[in-house]
């Protein structure tokens, strides 16, 4: 992500939003800075965060934000649902995958996080595998893929996913409003180390 | 529910919606669990009761990463993502990490340096001191919880942040410990 530094007036007004809740005094000018990056699915949407230098270690709050309204990503898609509702999304096949990656990093359950595998070289979870779990990753795993639905104006997004032990090839279903379903899944690897238990090709669908 | 269901569950638009506040909704919950958690190790007990003597405050933000203690208002601040009602593993690791850098602070035996009046690579020195020894806490924790308390959930969750290797090279430090009769 390409952060920008934004200036100390623009600090200032951040925390001033920010510490307009009543609990919003985790931050202050004095030893917070705020970056700023820009998203190539938002239109008008930057993604803002603010670190405070006083707590060991330091603590960073990342928000989406149109400059007037901040949008804490809180680990649910509620922020994400938000921003989308605004318009703000503009979702193409150039850009889909940046969307779901984003998505999936800003986005949590209770079983855990969930990675989308673009390079297995460059995940975070690949420490806690064995060596074998980490080879059959590399080898089991293929390129994204995307795809549009004309029909029901969906992107379909055929990828390897990790979530809870767990890794999956799996198509995701991303509506334009930014709704993220994960369908067409046969797992490759469990959490014991088994290999390549397809599951077949069921839509689990929704709750 | 199958593991799809309940990932499908998670990503869905209008599962959660609180309030726009850092605070976590289920702060109060969270606390308690996340704390009798911690009670159940060693390690975790002597930190709560630290905190509990010192009178250091303890809050949960709605996120999914990080932690920290705030000197100036002895504050500790742990993680949950918005909409759990129960602490997850991870931020039972927080509250042990957060915990040992207010102890840290307050006991004044790894204090943050100064960066203005001490040199570069001695302020480096310090803080990668401080950082090892948050983290040498939480891997004493984490290793009480699971082989004491049979907790494997949250040797799991360690392993996932990165933290396989120097789980095992501590297991296996306490077991020759215990070999040598040192322990």
């Amino acid at each position: 992500m390409n952060w920008q530094k934004l200036e100390r007036s623009e600090t200032a007004r951040i925390i001033d939003r920010v510490a307009k809740t009543p609990d919003g005094t985790l931050f202050s000018l004095a030893t917070s800075e705020a970056v700023a990056a820009t998203l190539p699915f938002y239109r008008g949407i930057m993604v803002v965060r603010l670190t405070n230098y006083a707590t060991l270690p330091n603590f960073q709050l990342d928000f989406l934000s149109d400059g007037q309204v901040f949008y804490l990503l809180d680990g649910s898609p509620d922020p994400l649902q938000k921003v989308a509702a605004r318009g703000a999304l503009n979702l193409n096949e150039r850009n889909v995958v940046a969307y779901v990656d984003f998505f999936f990093r800003h986005v949590t359950t209770e079983e855990g996080d969930i990675y989308l595998i673009r390079d297995p070289d460059d995940m975070p979870f690949m420490d806690s595998l064995s060596l074998d779990q980490q080879i059959r990753i590399k080898r089991e795993h293929t390129d994204i893929r995307v795809g549009y639905n004309r029909d029901d104006d969906t992107f379909a997004v055929h990828s390897d996913l990790y979530f809870a032990g767990v890794l999956l090839k799996a198509t995701l279903s991303v509506a334009t409003d930014g709704e993220i379903e994960v369908s067409n899944h046969s797992m490759l690897m469990t959490p014991n180390g088994g290999g390549m238990r397809s599951t077949g090709q069921a839509n689990t669908g929704m709750m | 529910m199958d593991l799809i269901a309940k990932l499908n569950k998670a990503l869905k638009f209008g599962s959660n919606s609180s309030p726009a506040t850092l605070i976590h909704d289920n702060e109060t919950a969270i606390l308690a669990a996340a704390t009798q958690v911690l009670n159940k190790s060693e390690t975790g007990r002597a930190l709560l009761e630290f905190a509990s003597e010192t009178g250091i405050r303890l809050h949960v933000l709605k996120n999914k990463k990080d932690f920290g203690f705030l000197p100036g208002k002895s504050e500790v601040y742990i993680s949950c993502p918005a909409g759990q009602n129960m602490p997850t593993p991870r931020a039972v690791i927080f509250l042990a990490g957060a915990l040992r850098q207010a102890q840290q602070e307050m006991t004044d035996v790894l204090k943050r340096p100064n960066a203005v009046t001490l040199p570069e690579d001695a302020y480096v020195r310090s803080m990668v001191a401080k950082d090892k020894d948050t983290l040498f806490t939480q891997t004493s924790v984490v290793y009480e919880l699971s082989m004491v308390n049979g907790l494997l959930e949250i040797v799991d969750e360690f392993h996932r942040m990165g933290y396989r290797s120097l789980y095992e090279a501590y297991k296996e430090d306490v077991k020759s410990q215990e070999r040598a009769g040192t322990r």
